[in-house]
């Protein structure tokens, strides 16, 4: 395990993509950089928009699981929606350079759509289908626009963690032409209709993409034709030179350094740790995983693409929260894991719950960086959020299947207490309880903060929540848990306490928090998600946020840790 | 209520943040009258009374003549920013406190670390369970414990509250445990307001439902009092028409249902300048319009189509960050579907970190406003680049009762032009050129999600700054017909005029169209439909006058998105069910490109909107008296990267049907109107100004 493979931002020039005739041409001005800047995201967003309008994947239109980035030529990433999963904007770029490596740049023409899902060069999974199109511009490739999508079915055995080679996650498919030239491909489509349990949505959600790929394409060509194709150039150049020099040098303000972290998660029966340690040297951040836990035979192997875009995530929002996202930001983050670790898995590992382990990232990316940062990182969330999936019949012998997210409590931050019940790292909708009732038997007992939970300090983490769910119907329900953080709570930071584990429990029995089982009639599920870490020693927390947290329960006095010796009034 | 043909003059009244607008409409002399007075934050209902004496004092005029008085007010919208309403307690289904807090779990910036939500109207120990449950199909699964309510009662005692808000699952299907509830607590406390979320709102999804009931519980004492004290001023002073008010959707509402519902309130200006563009647009012959309300603080954006508004079942108040969405309190009331941006006259201009130029969101606003109104502001804004460019005259904004400073403009400006290394003028264009991008693309954004081609739509435009910025706006969208109407200036106040009364009523019922009920579907139309007879009667719409527009929220079984399918009546018999299906298909096709061939189809909402015929509308609304045309001045105009000499008139001077074409600048009272070169226009009998770009505007200014 010394092989490294070292990742980008995916396989691209890291110089800024204009020819040398461009450079030389004076810069855009600030006033018509800002127009075409804020141009070219509300591209992005239109198309997302339009992505959201048309697909069938209710993951799609109600969790708005996607996200829409566009390209230069060479493949920088030149802007992404604002409605984007954290995830798919870190993925892009690297199936972008897979897109370009397999088919280079002279070899793309109008109307060719290239699609794929293959983990290793995708998102991490085979759930999402990435395509990207050629924009053209009088006949010159100007752009690139491309996706990423969580789809309604992709084959395989019920959704679990609990694989043990990615050939029982169903159907993988390699970069390939979903359409040259605008002409469909025949094979391609009778592969994906002949593998899938809902082949018509999946089509369907594939020219949803296709469609939104229009839209983008007409929006770009008509910005490169008011500006004029030297221009675009130089624009393209301008707003990734200014990004990257923005995200560098906020890299510059932090301590050079080798900052190390260890987490441990759940695993399947024994603890995986996570190692990472995160090197500042000027204005570049490296991390590196070696020490990471070897790859499992569970779906919960996280393939290089997803480990990137986990990581760079966290940094973002440490360093550059407020800039808009690119290639540039990307540029001076290098992401490295061990071949054959947890984080960088040889094919064919299972990859199906890749999240369950990636969403551990951000958080010890925080905690890594907390000695160099501590006025910007936050304590460790609750992340993963529990997920279930429920597969099953309901009393008028319909099928149903649902995917339930139960979130829990944000890390506490140097400013504040965290929120209770959020989504993060990730960043999906909850489903209401009276929709979820009325699709199937599933009846709920409670929804409620659960008090207590977050982790005591001078900040308080957020809450969890404590759900109960009751099986109504006549007939048993799969039931398929894809958990993590039942062995510890997520921690705490300079002496702020760590929140409490996430806890399942199916009739009164813990439940493994990966596992795929029966939820019997009248069955009891109950879920206690975790709770943020705090942050800063709980006898230093001021006394009117301790009487707050009492007067609404958020914290009731059985807590032997309530607030420790309140120390002071908050905003002295 | 009307009096005969006397008293058939007619006052309409917009209360917005800076000022209170009047219109009294006389249609004996096809007369519009209208006056703007300051607004009266700590008591509304003074500035309006002052408004209307000067309006009808302007009009030699008696409020005895006056049949209606309909206003749009944001009060109701500034209580919860500004958390004025009432102390709320909210009972809610034994173990679901939390979902007013937790909403939906979703982050709305993904790299802030640090984000807020607004504060929930109802601390989390105000919200009490209580041990009772309904299942989806209205199903008694735990009958209400009345033990379980007196613990509730006896907090609710204690702790002084005032309203409280009656929230439990699924009353949409089954409402006797919340009627029980409010029964219980009325009976226990006669003065308590109590609002109960199956009337409020009977429709499916617990977070927006909770949320607009506690809303409601939380300003309806505030809004009852200000109605009140409105009602006493205005029959202290002989008014004995009817009081209506302007709703979130664009309607007329009268006291006794916005008491009851005040939350449907919110909002209700802004839906009223929509209102009174889609009748202007339809009176045109244009039925495809965007509406374009640029203010001193915001733009406001709207589409409207085959001659009626985008139309949304919930949006948000009070965001913590303004223009972010998922930053505020959703509110689930049928209402106009605009967009609001931070883009107006006093949009404050600035370079950002990037070294880039961004304008606004934020405001000067009135005060300290921006550096040309000479009251203190120095900051560079929207307002100051456009006095530079000359589309301004600083000796007549606003009619000349505020006159501007020009070398507080370009000094401040000059600030800009520093950084962004060019000449004033050019950083000047630079503010013109972002703002306008700006609302181009929040334009565009909304009109993707709608699925609809701005290019096949015409601009028509209002609000103070808006007739300034029109045509960059329209030559970014590709629009190439923008129209000014009269009275740009006050549209808010006559939208009140040419509203409808209108009421919409919903009914949540999750039914498979497979094996659909057809009776227990008519039983709940027919409920609605008894209600919505009752409010129009309690209005004063006669029978023959009613409209009833019937509707059904349906969806792919295992969608959880649902379009919205008008249907002529509620299908009786399986041949009409069949229609239905197929109207379904063919509304989903428009919608989203489509349909799902063998998917089985639910209906989940009927819905109804009880509305009175339409006012009519008054031949002219111009309000100005011609005078007699006066020779133009010239001024230098700056247009993108030059300086063009160019002819300025006044609007008065103008008359029907007259055509001219730019460049030229039309100056009026209530606002000015730029003419790019290129433009041709022409003013039509209402008195409307009609511009047609060049059919390649210059989109960077050269």
């Amino acid at each position: 395990m010394t092989e490294r493979a070292p990742l980008g931002p995916g396989r691209v020039p890291s110089q800024p993509a204009i020819g040398a005739a461009e450079l030389s041409r004076p810069a855009m001005s600030a006033a018509d950089l800002e127009v075409a800047w804020s141009r070219i995201l509300s591209i992005a967003d239109e198309a997302a928009a339009a992505l959201v309008r048309t697909a069938y994947s209710i993951t799609i239109r109600e969790s708005k699981d996607l996200a829409v980035v566009l390209f230069d030529p060479v493949g920088n990433a030149l802007a992404e929606s604002a409605i984007a999963s954290p995830s798919f904007i870190g993925t892009l770029p690297r199936t972008m350079g897979a897109f370009l490596e397999w088919c280079p740049a002279p070899r793309w023409q109008p109307g060719d759509l290239l699609i794929t899902n293959d983990p290793w060069l995708g998102t991490g999974h085979l759930q999402d289908i990435s395509m990207a199109a050629p924009i053209f511009h009088e006949g010159r490739l100007v752009a690139f626009v491309a996706m990423a999508a969580h789809g309604p079915d992709i084959g395989g055995a019920l959704y679990s963690a609990v694989t043990r080679e990615i050939f029982e996650e169903g159907l993988k498919i390699p970069i390939c032409r979903y359409a040259t030239a605008g002409e469909r491909d025949p094979i391609v489509r009778e592969f994906l209709w002949n593998n899938v349990r809902v082949p018509e949505k999946v089509i369907g959600d594939l020219e949803a993409m296709a469609a939104s790929c229009r839209i983008a394409e007409r929006r770009v060509q008509q910005l490169v034709g008011e500006l004029g194709v030297e221009d675009f150039g130089v624009f393209t150049g301008e707003i990734l030179g200014r990004s990257e020099r923005a995200m560098r040098e906020a890299i510059r303000g932090v301590a050079n350094g080798r900052y190390t972290h260890r987490v441990w998660m759940d695993g399947f029966g024994s603890p995986l740790e996570i190692r990472i340690a995160v090197s500042v040297t000027g204005d570049s951040v490296v991390v590196d995983y070696a020490g990471t836990a070897p790859q499992q035979p569970l779906g919960i192997n996280v393939p290089l693409t997803y480990t990137y875009a986990h990581t760079a995530y966290p940094l973002k929002c440490l360093f550059q929260p407020g800039l808009p996202n690119n290639q540039g930001t990307f540029r001076p983050i290098r992401v490295t894991a061990p071949e054959g670790c947890l984080l960088n898995p040889r094919h064919p590992a299972p990859v199906s719950a890749r999240h369950v382990t990636g969403h551990f990232l951000s958080g010890a990316v925080l905690l890594a960086l907390a000695p160099a940062l501590p006025d910007r990182v936050i304590a460790e969330s609750g992340a993963p959020r529990p997920q279930f999936v429920f597969s099953g019949q309901d009393a008028r012998g319909r099928r149903f299947t649902e995917h339930i997210f139960f979130v829990s409590g944000l890390g506490a931050r140097p400013t504040k207490d965290g929120l209770h019940s959020i989504c993060y790292p990730t960043n999906t909708t909850c489903t209401p309880v009276e929709i979820i009732e009325a699709l199937t038997p599933l009846r709920f007992e409670r929804k409620e903060i659960l008090p207590d939970s977050g982790g005591s300090g001078r900040f308080r983490g957020g809450n969890g929540q404590r759900v109960v769910v009751v099986n109504s119907g006549p007939t048993p329900i799969r039931l398929s848990v894809l958990a993590d953080m039942t062995q510890r709570g997520p921690k705490g930071i300079f002496g702020g306490r760590p929140g409490t584990p996430t806890r399942i429990r199916l009739n009164r029995r813990n439940v493994p928090s990966k596992v795929v089982t029966d939820f019997p009639p009248r069955g009891r599920l109950e879920v206690e998600t975790s709770g943020g870490g705090g942050y800063g020693k709980a006898s230093q927390r001021a006394v009117d946020l301790i009487e707050a947290n009492v007067r609404d329960g958020h914290v009731t006095r059985k807590d032997p840790i309530a607030g420790g010796r309140p120390a002071r009034r908050s905003g002295r | 209520m009307i009096r005969g043909l006397k008293a058939a003059m007619r006052l309409g009244v917009d209360i917005g943040g800076t000022f209170t607008d009047v219109v009294l409409l006389d249609p004996r002399t096809r007369r519009l009258v209208s006056g703007k007075v300051l607004t009266t934050p700590d008591d509304p209902v003074r500035g309006v009374l002052n408004g209307v004496d000067e309006v009808m004092g302007a009009a030699r005029a008696s409020l005895e003549d006056v049949a209606d008085l309909i206003h749009g007010t944001t009060l109701a919208t500034n209580a919860i920013i500004e958390r004025k309403g009432a102390r709320t307690a909210l009972l809610t289904t034994e173990g679901f406190r939390d979902i007013l807090e937790t909403g939906r779990e979703l982050r709305y910036d993904l790299y802030s670390l640090s984000l807020e939500y607004p504060t929930p109207l109802v601390p989390r120990r105000f919200r009490l369970g209580i041990r009772e449950r309904v299942d989806a199909e209205g199903t008694i699964v735990i009958p209400l414990d009345p033990d379980s309510l007196t613990p509730a009662m006896d907090a609710i005692a204690a702790a002084g509250i005032e309203s409280v808000a009656v929230c439990f699952l699924h009353s949409y299907a089954n409402p006797t445990h919340e009627q029980e509830a409010a029964r219980r607590l009325r009976e226990r406390f006669p003065k308590l307001w109590v609002s109960w979320s199956a009337e409020i709102l009977p429709q499916i999804g617990e977070y927006p439902r909770v949320s607009t009931t506690v809303a409601n519980a939380y300003v309806q004492p505030l809004m009852v009092g200000y109605l009140s004290r409105m009602e006493e001023g205005l029959s202290g002073r002989g008014f004995g028409g009817r009081l209506a008010l302007i709703a979130s959707n664009g309607g007329t509402i009268g006291v006794p249902e916005a008491v009851k519902v005040p939350i449907s309130l919110v909002d209700s200006g802004p839906a009223a300048g929509v209102t009174a563009t889609a009748r202007l647009g339809r009176v045109m012959g244009t039925s495809d319009l965007l509406a374009f309300d640029m203010g001193g603080t915001t733009a406001k954006l709207c589409l409207i189509r085959n001659g009626l508004p985008g139309w949304t079942a919930e949006f948000e108040v009070a965001r913590l960050e303004r223009f972010q969405r998922g930053s505020g309190l959703p509110l689930a009331i049928p209402s106009v579907d605009l967009i609001e941006i931070g883009a107006g006259g006093g949009s404050i201009a600035r370079l950002d970190h990037l070294g880039l130029l961004q304008v606004g969101p934020d405001s000067a606003g009135a005060a300290p406003g921006p550096a040309c109104y000479g009251i203190g502001g120095d900051q560079p804004t929207v307002t100051d680049a456009d006095l530079l460019l000359g589309f301004l005259n600083p000796a007549y904004f606003c009619g000349g009762t505020l006159p501007l400073d020009t070398d507080r403009a370009r000094k401040a400006i000059g600030l800009l032009a520093e950084g962004l290394k060019r000449p004033v003028e050019r950083a000047a264009w630079a503010v013109f050129d972002t703002v306008a991008e700006s609302m181009a693309n929040a334009a565009l954004v909304h009109a993707s999600e709608k699925g609809v081609d701005v290019r096949r739509t015409r601009l028509l435009v209002f609000g103070g700054a808006g007739p300034v910025h029109a045509w960059a706006v329209a030559s970014r969208l590709g629009i190439r017909e923008v129209i000014v109407p009269a009275s740009a200036g006050v549209l808010s106040a006559l939208g009140c005029l040419l509203a409808q009364t209108r009421f919409d009523l919903m009914q949540t019922l999750v039914a498979d169209l497979d094996r659909l009920d057809v009776a227990k579907l008519r039983a709940v139309a027919h409920g609605l439909g008894t209600r919505g007879r009752a409010l129009l009667d309690q209005a004063g719409v006669p029978a023959r006058a009613r409209r009833l527009r019937w509707s059904l929220d349906m969806k792919y079984a295992g969608q959880r998105y649902q379009v919205n399918v008008p249907v002529r009546a509620i299908p009786a018999s399986a041949a009409a069910v069949r229609a239905l299906r197929r109207r379904f298909g063919q509304v989903y096709r428009e919608r989203y490109g489509r349909e799902i061939a063998g998917m089985p189809i639910e209906i989940v909402t009927c819905r109804l909107v009880a509305a009175g015929p339409e006012p009519r509308i008054p031949v002219s609304l111009d309000n100005h008296s011609a005078v007699p045309s006066a020779l133009p001045t010239v001024r230098p105009v700056w247009f993108g990267g030059r300086a063009i000499r160019t002819p300025v008139l006044r609007r008065e001077s103008l008359g029907p049907g007259v055509r001219f074409s730019g460049p030229l600048i039309i100056e009026e009272a209530g606002g000015t109107v730029v003419v790019p070169p290129g433009a041709t226009g022409r003013l039509d009998r209402q008195g409307s100004i009609h511009l047609t770009l060049a059919a390649r505007a210059s989109r960077r200014g050269g």
